[in-house]
């Protein structure tokens, strides 16, 4: 049986191990020259052995030199010079991994190819995960009759905007350069100008969760139209309405595209009950169309869309509240509701 | 309207001192001990008696932390660690890029500075809680047996699953950006990678039971610029302090405007539209705030991505009118504030002592600082 090391011994100055970078240069450096704190693990004594157990994972491209120092032991005679002190070391090298390149940029919304000066957001969906830390030094924005790359023109937070699993990406652009009268436009201007056309490109070299790169750069190259200030507004939406007795889809044309990611959850379908009726959501025709299809055949009756406020087109403007409110507008000084709701009835 | 506003005013401070007083006996009241599990990281900030409160963005939750770091420290030491993030992936047994410094927080009771790391990079990298001592050394904090609370700032919403069948999965996460303590409430703002909105929660501490949940609703913060247009502002960060003995949260908004808010105001559901003090101007990303107090002045210290650091007086700031008025051509208008230059390449900012500040700075070929700083 073991035992945990007892406290009145500092194992960690009898055997330390200390994790260094493979260089070439590595192998032929002096214990005393290690200057790192020693890795973080747990010390166990067996009978005569002793035990380290590094608190994480042992990584590819590190080397883990373990150095015993028995004069640490109470009872052993120290000695001035280091070097002679030491009795054993021993290098434990992981080779690094070269990761072949599997991922690649699967989607990146919105996917239409003329977007609104007053763009808000961008979507980039990877087929696998991803690193983070790096990632606005493999985005970038292009203006194509110059080929020059536009200056700063996203929010670059420092938390990056992933999922959990790290598959989705949302780039902001900066707030600044589309909100009218906030310093950063009014001095720079928008990052995107109606009239030309841009490039978001996203390189290859960006690390994947396992360290490989991309398999190949991703190019969304698209044309830029005049500001979007108009609510969403789904009264005007086009309803194409199944007939009852069948498992046939419902479908909402937005007549513009919509936010990706809220147009696909912040709708859904209740039953003249007030109930949550179930099936499955796809958007269509670059998330200009949102679809339903029905778990079960629909029932003859009434029915009703309710959708969330919060949903956005692709400059930001919600139902009842384009983006930036304009104070002298009564029109857009209506009180913001949670839901609105759009009724039909199927036949 | 005047007497009403001070009445109000004069039960918001005696509830407020009531809190604090009742709170101040027993910060640890609802603490269990066990070892407290962590998805993420940061962002962190010390509340009284050694607590570190600790915000976990994937479980999308905050954790108060009993380090038990409640010795006073001694005489100010200078601190610098060059290459701070080479002695991290050194202690973590990894490479640098292995490793992000994801906050920096000074316990101010004895200056032991604490520091949010990520080792790895991925959707699987493990969070770790190190700490500095005034003299350079650096070590794990065990949550091994620990005191700690923890609140959930909200269950996603079934709605927000997509996909069908097995597929189904829930993207929209809720990103903290940064995180305060106040008196009696642990402030925390929120920044969707959906729906772009800010959301400022105040959340009582010690934590409420699940019951009281509700007392968690956030805020929604709004820009106006120069009275002619209206927005929705993420907090990029916040600092809380006393304005002439009216609690009052200057926040800095992603969009770059320095902004202040009555704490009254942050109510439950409420709409919140923050009086523009300066405008910093473009090129710029606000990074981190601190309050401190020079030659009996209270100055805010901003340090931003791009214009170095800067010092920003609040002398008269209760009085001054929001700036109305757009500010062209590169200038600046509102507060008076000073570009500190050297200060360049700051990542992380807190408060070291009165008189100084610990910065997280990047310096030649990826290597990390970690320096305190006279207070300028």
């Amino acid at each position: 049986m073991g035992s945990a090391a007892p406290d009145t011994i500092q194992w960690q100055r009898v055997l330390a191990v200390y994790a260094e970078p493979v260089m070439p240069s590595a192998s032929t450096r002096l214990f005393d020259q290690v200057t790192q704190p020693a890795m973080l693990g747990s010390h166990l004594v067996t009978g005569e052995r002793l035990q380290f157990t590094p608190s994480f994972p042992l990584q590819p491209s590190i080397q883990y030199r373990a150095v015993l120092r028995p004069q640490a032991l109470p009872g052993v005679k120290t000695n001035d010079d280091a070097n002679n002190n030491i009795i054993l070391s021993k290098v434990l090298r992981i080779p690094a991994i070269l990761a072949s390149a599997t991922t690649r940029v699967s989607a990146v919304h919105p996917s239409e190819g003329k977007l609104p000066e007053n763009l808000l957001k961008f979507y980039i969906q990877f087929s696998g995960s991803m690193s983070r830390g790096r990632s606005y030094e493999n985005i970038r924005l292009i203006e194509e009759s110059t080929r020059q790359v536009v200056e700063l023109p996203f929010l670059e937070l420092d938390e990056e905007l992933w999922d959990r699993d790290m598959t989705r990406l949302t780039v902001l652009l900066d707030p600044g350069r589309i909100k009218r009268g906030v310093k950063p436009l009014v001095d720079t201007g928008p990052a995107l100008q109606a009239g030309k056309t841009y490039s978001l490109v996203i390189d290859s070299h960006w690390l994947d969760a396992q360290g490989a790169p991309l398999l190949e750069t991703h190019r969304k190259t698209f044309e830029v139209i005049p500001a979007d200030r108009q609510t969403a507004d789904p009264a005007a939406w086009t309803l194409h309405l199944p007939t009852s007795g069948t498992q046939r889809p419902i479908a909402a044309d937005f007549g513009e595209a919509m936010d990706h990611a809220l147009a696909a959850r912040c709708i859904r379908v209740l039953d003249r009950h007030g109930e949550r009726v179930e099936g499955a959501v796809q958007l269509e025709q670059q998330d200009h169309i949102w679809v339903f299809e029905p778990k079960h055949p629909w029932q003859p009756g009434k029915y009703r869309l309710e959708i969330q406020s919060i949903i956005e087109d692709l400059a930001g403007n919600n139902i009842g509240k384009p983006f930036d409110v304009k104070l002298d507008d009564p029109a857009q000084q209506i009180p913001f509701r949670q839901r609105v709701w759009r009724e039909f009835e199927i036949r | 309207m005047k007497p009403f506003l001070c009445l109000r005013t004069l039960a918001t401070v005696v509830i407020g001192l009531a809190h604090f007083g009742l709170g101040a006996a027993d910060w640890t009241s609802g603490m269990k001990e066990g070892s407290p599990e962590f998805k993420s990281m940061g962002p962190i900030t010390f509340g009284p008696d050694g607590i570190l409160f600790i915000a976990d963005t994937k479980a999308a939750a905050v954790i108060a932390l009993a380090t038990g770091d409640t010795q006073a420290a001694k005489d100010f030491q200078p601190l610098k660690i060059e290459g701070i993030n080479q002695k991290i992936a050194a202690l973590l047994g990894t490479s640098t890029d292995q490793i992000l410094i994801d906050d920096l927080a000074v316990n101010p009771v004895s200056r032991q500075s604490y520091l949010a790391v990520s080792r790895g990079t991925g959707p699987n990298a493990i969070p770790v809680l190190l700490k500095v001592s005034p003299n350079g050394q650096l070590s794990a904090v065990s949550m091994e047996k620990v005191r700690f609370s923890r609140t959930e700032l909200h269950n996603a919403p079934a709605d927000a699953l997509v996909g069908n069948g097995d597929r189904k999965r829930n993207l929209r996460m809720e990103s903290i950006t940064d995180v305060a303590f106040y008196q009696d409430r642990v402030l925390v703002a929120g920044l969707s990678n959906e729906e772009f909105a800010s959301t400022l929660r105040t959340i009582p501490f010690p934590f409420p039971g699940a019951a009281t949940a509700a007392g968690t609703a956030g805020v929604e913060i709004y820009h106006g610029a120069h009275g002619q247009f209206e927005t929705r502002s993420p907090v990029r960060t916040f600092v809380p302090m006393n304005i002439g003995n009216k609690p009052t949260l200057f926040a800095a908004y992603t969009c770059t405007p320095l902004v202040e808010i009555p704490l009254s105001d942050l109510k439950a559901g409420a709409k919140v539209k923050g009086k523009t003090i300066a405008e910093l101007g473009n090129r710029n990303r606000p990074i981190d705030m601190i309050v401190y107090r020079k030659d009996g002045k209270d100055f805010l210290l901003l340090a931003n991505s791009s214009r170095g650091i800067m010092k920003i007086s609040t002398d008269g700031i209760e009085a001054a009118d929001s700036i109305t008025s757009p500010v062209g051509g590169g200038g600046i208008k509102g507060q008076p504030f000073q570009t500190i230059d050297g200060w360049t390449g700051v990542d992380q900012l807190d408060k070291y002592d009165a008189a100084h500040a610990l910065v997280l700075r990047k310096s030649e070929g990826g290597v990390q600082v970690l320096e305190s700083r006279d207070l300028p």
